[in-house]
């Protein structure tokens, strides 16, 4: 499975003239790989996967999987490409843990939505890889944030889509459940071969733990591996008022102690 | 609807469908003072009244679900629906002024609502209707099931949210719209009607939510019903006072609850 962006161009169409947010973005990627997307606050993070996941249209140019463009696909073909995991707070936090992850095996259940055989099998291996087994009862508004962040992503893994997409899954949590998260990801991805994209603001943990990095900042945008990125000086420009500098030594954002 | 607009307090009432229902009514029984009295008497028939009371709550649907889509805030929404409402009633209350003594008698009847007095041939309208309704409900189950997750996770599971609207409006509008028009507008069973199924059954699966609506619907109706007819006595109340007096405590309640926004 591989993911093509050719020159997208990302926005928002407006009546006299379109809204640009992200101009040139072209990258491939294939399953296994985990994407970290990172910019700074307002440069387009979301407006690019919302418009990677087709929930809103490129302004230009495409996005394709196996050489297929995802406009062409029907709402239905492409929930069965792309899962998502968005920062809207879903509708309604009165369902099971349980009945929220089974809402992901919508695309392949009947016009009723039974569930069948496969699709409960599929269910109980989400719910034992994620270790949700225990809370599977609870009803999500009981759930902590860390909680309801990982059922969420059982959601979208219930889906089985080859692709998912996360917009900035670490928000609301603590370091630890952090790197948490972001390690199943990373198992996610490379177990289960899926290829995974996600926005994040915790930058020195995508540096250690994705295998490829879309930096985003107001000239467009830079992909590659982060070894790579911090050779070409890409990181260094990702805050360019000087507030944060890019340290190579400890491969981290730092800053300066007030004098 | 409460699953469409995101919103537990939404219901044919508060957001002004019945009493879009009830404009179109009111036009067909006493417009006819402004149209001309042999015109009324002509159109005045049930399925005029039923395709009247339709219209109206359509019209107030979509209008009510535009509006929707451009304020996202669940208050705004609900100022919205009573604004219309009050919109509707002024209409009304114009036009009572210039109808005859007569067709304002009808029409206030009308609004007491009402489950008896039918003829057969009025049911028949009624269940054609509903069962218009309920089967293009059932069509819909799966796609209320998305809607749970919000707009946005719906379409990532395939659903076409501009389609699944124009079906929604379609079901509530024949529902509301000829239910209205044979029994008035009736309120708060609507709204209440959902929430106590939800607390009985302790889920938010549509598929055991239609079912349980469908039934227990009627079943508190009929019970409103039977204290308005007030057993061992001939008086008959207007059967909008009982719900009203059992509903409007739920809407209270509710709003107390609404801190965790639940639904």
């Amino acid at each position: 499975m591989q993911l093509t962006l050719e020159s997208l161009s990302i926005g928002y169409l407006q009546k006299h003239e379109d809204l640009v947010v992200c101009d040139g973005i072209q990258f491939s990627s294939s399953a296994g790989d985990l994407v970290g997307v990172i910019g700074s606050n307002g440069i387009g993070k979301s407006t690019f996967l919302r418009t990677l996941a087709g929930l809103q249209p490129p302004l230009k140019g495409s996005v394709s999987l196996d050489g297929q463009n995802i406009a062409g696909l029907s709402p239905k073909d492409l929930s069965r490409k792309i899962s998502v995991v968005l920062t809207d707070p879903i509708a309604t936090k009165n369902l099971t843990v349980r009945e929220l992850i089974s809402l992901g095996r919508q695309p392949y259940t009947n016009w009723l939505g039974t569930l069948s055989r496969e699709d409960l099998t599929k269910i109980d291996q989400v719910l034992s890889m994620l270790q949700l087994e225990d809370i599977q009862k609870r009803i999500c508004y009981e759930l902590s944030d860390g909680q309801l962040q990982r059922v969420m992503i059982g959601r979208a893994l219930a889906q089985d889509t080859p692709v998912i997409i996360l917009d900035e899954p670490t928000m609301h949590l603590d370091l630890v459940h952090k790197v948490q998260l972001l390690k199943i990801l990373g198992s996610i991805a490379s177990e289960l071969h899926k290829l995974i994209i996600f926005s994040t603001h915790e930058i020195n943990l995508a540096i250690q733990l994705c295998s490829h990095l879309l930096v985003m900042n107001k000239n467009g945008a830079s992909f590659g591996s982060p070894d790579a990125l911090i050779q070409n000086d890409s990181l260094q420009q990702l805050f360019p008022d000087k507030e944060v500098f890019f340290d190579q030594k400890s491969k981290s954002f730092t800053f300066e102690a007030a004098p | 609807m409460q699953t469409l607009f995101r919103n537990p307090l939404a219901g044919p009432f508060v957001l002004g469908i019945s009493s879009g229902a009830s404009l179109g009514a009111a036009i067909l029984l006493m417009g006819g003072a402004l149209v001309g009295g042999a015109a009324a008497t002509y159109f005045s028939g049930d399925v005029a009244l039923t395709i009247a009371a339709s219209l109206g709550s359509f019209l107030v649907l979509a209008v009510v679900v535009y509006v929707a889509s451009k304020v996202r805030d669940t208050l705004a929404l609900l100022i919205i629906g009573l604004m219309f409402g009050s919109l509707t009633a002024a209409l009304v209350s114009i036009l009572s002024y210039f109808a005859d003594s007569e067709e304002l008698q009808r029409f206030i009847f009308w609004t007491f609502g009402s489950v008896g007095n039918l003829s057969w041939s009025q049911v028949g309208i009624l269940s054609i209707c509903v069962m218009i309704g309920v089967l293009i409900s059932i069509g819909l189950i799966k796609t209320l099931n998305s809607f749970l997750l919000g707009e946005q996770y719906a379409i990532s599971l395939g659903v076409s949210i501009a389609r699944s609207r124009f079906w929604i409006i379609i079901a509530t509008g024949i529902l509301a719209g000829a239910v209205t028009a044979f029994a008035g507008p009736i309120a708060f069973i609507g709204l209440a009607v959902p929430h106590l199924c939800r607390q009985l059954f302790s889920s938010t699966d549509h598929r055991v939510l239609l079912p349980a609506v469908l039934l227990y619907g009627p079943i508190l109706l009929l019970l409103c019903d039977t204290v308005a007819q007030m057993p061992s006595s001939a008086y008959v109340l207007p059967i909008n006072a009982i719900t009203s007096l059992v509903g409007a405590p739920i809407v209270i309640w509710l709003l107390v609850r609404k801190r965790k926004m639940i639904f």
